[in-house]
């Protein structure tokens, strides 16, 4: 029995997280560019700390972000998935599906790729009605994925539970229902 | 991937050390909250709020996971309460394969730390094939100074911590074996 499923899509796997993730969950962490959204460059220690604490999250929550392989490589390139540090009694302003890749990886439609499958599988596995994406306004990247699923912003300037408690973010999200009948 | 429903289930005189359920959170935030506590367990010694202490609770089940050991929740016996945390810590960089223990106030004083410490301790000696344990003690932190004393450890290399000075006390397979009880 392991933590979580493992998902495939053309290109990606989509597991739980691992022990031998750690290198590349550690140079993604590294990357200013890649991080400058997403809680800024951390050390090799609290990349540890990090992977670790989104495994527990899986066990405490039977979901989290999975660790995205792509099968070509057979490299780990980024976490993306369902994300509610502190679950439906703790205070992340909804049922999230966020994402993180290296740069290496970036440019090749693989986040939308995984966050396709990760929207399908939140919607359709654990049952959740709607999802939202966390997305600081000058994060122009990820406001072209938000776009491209087919979410749009229901709020502005939402203030985030701590560690980001100095940060506000626009809700950008969608319905199952608006997910489910995406032009395709 | 080790499978979180293996983390063993120790029982000593009064205690029971176990694996995390989603329902110690409560608890484990109450400690996490008090000032007490967060002196010696938190990077800046401040209580934590809620969200901080359940990121840190996936970070101990999640140790769990990557490492194949960590800290197992403590419990009493007789009532059922949690009463902290005690066990195998070893994430990233650490300075070894640490024996760590912090348990909630309200369960101070009564012997509690010293009889999950020594079960915990010979589960580890137990297990893995280490040649000693190693515990990060802060310097002011007197009554987990004295605790790691009367497990029979010594205090080894001063080193910092999260900016702060600590000993690093140590005791050898040997040892524990004779001087732990």
């Amino acid at each position: 029995m392991t933590i979580g499923p493992t998902l495939e899509t053309p290109r990606l796997i989509l597991r739980p997280p691992t022990q031998a993730d750690f290198d590349g969950w550690a140079q993604m962490c590294s990357e200013k560019e890649t991080m400058r959204f997403i809680g800024g460059v951390v050390s090799r220690d609290a990349a540890w700390r990090q992977l670790a604490t989104m495994a527990g999250a899986w066990a405490v929550l039977g979901y989290a972000m999975f660790s995205v392989i792509e099968k070509e490589s057979g490299r780990w390139i980024g976490r993306i998935g369902p994300w509610r540090p502190g679950g439906k009694e703790g205070n992340w302003p909804g049922d999230e599906v966020g994402w993180g890749m290296c740069a290496a990886a970036q440019g090749k439609g693989l986040a939308f790729e995984a966050a396709s499958a990760s929207m399908d599988w939140a919607f359709d596995t654990l049952g959740w009605e709607s999802v939202i994406h966390c997305i600081e306004k000058a994060n122009a990247p990820s406001i072209a994925l938000a776009t491209r699923l087919g979410s749009t912003v229901q709020r502005e300037n939402v203030s985030m539970p701590a560690p980001y408690e100095d940060l506000k973010v626009d809700l950008y999200g969608q319905t199952k229902a608006q997910w489910r009948a995406r032009p395709r | 991937m080790f499978d979180l429903a293996h983390i063993p289930r120790i029982e000593t005189k009064r205690l029971i050390l176990r694996g995390w359920r989603e329902s110690d959170f409560d608890a484990f935030a109450a400690m996490m909250a008090d000032p007490q506590v967060a002196l010696y367990l938190t990077a800046d010694q401040r209580p934590q709020d809620r969200a901080t202490a359940w990121r840190g609770m996936a970070t101990l089940i999640g140790h769990w996971a990557l490492r194949g050991y960590g800290l197992f929740v403590v419990e009493e016996k007789h009532s059922g309460a949690f009463v902290g945390r005690v066990g195998a810590w070893q994430p990233a960089g650490w300075v070894g394969f640490e024996l760590g223990w912090g348990l909630a106030p309200a369960y101070w004083g009564r012997g509690y730390a010293l009889e999950a410490a020594r079960a915990a301790g010979d589960w580890i000696f137990a297990s893995f094939d280490l040649e000693k344990l190693v515990s990060l003690i802060h310097e002011r932190n007197t009554p987990s100074q004295k605790l790691a004393r009367r497990l029979g450890m010594t205090p080894g290399a001063e080193t910092l911590h999260a900016g702060m000075p600590h000993a690093i006390w140590e005791i050898a397979r040997a040892a524990w074996m004779t001087d732990s009880r």
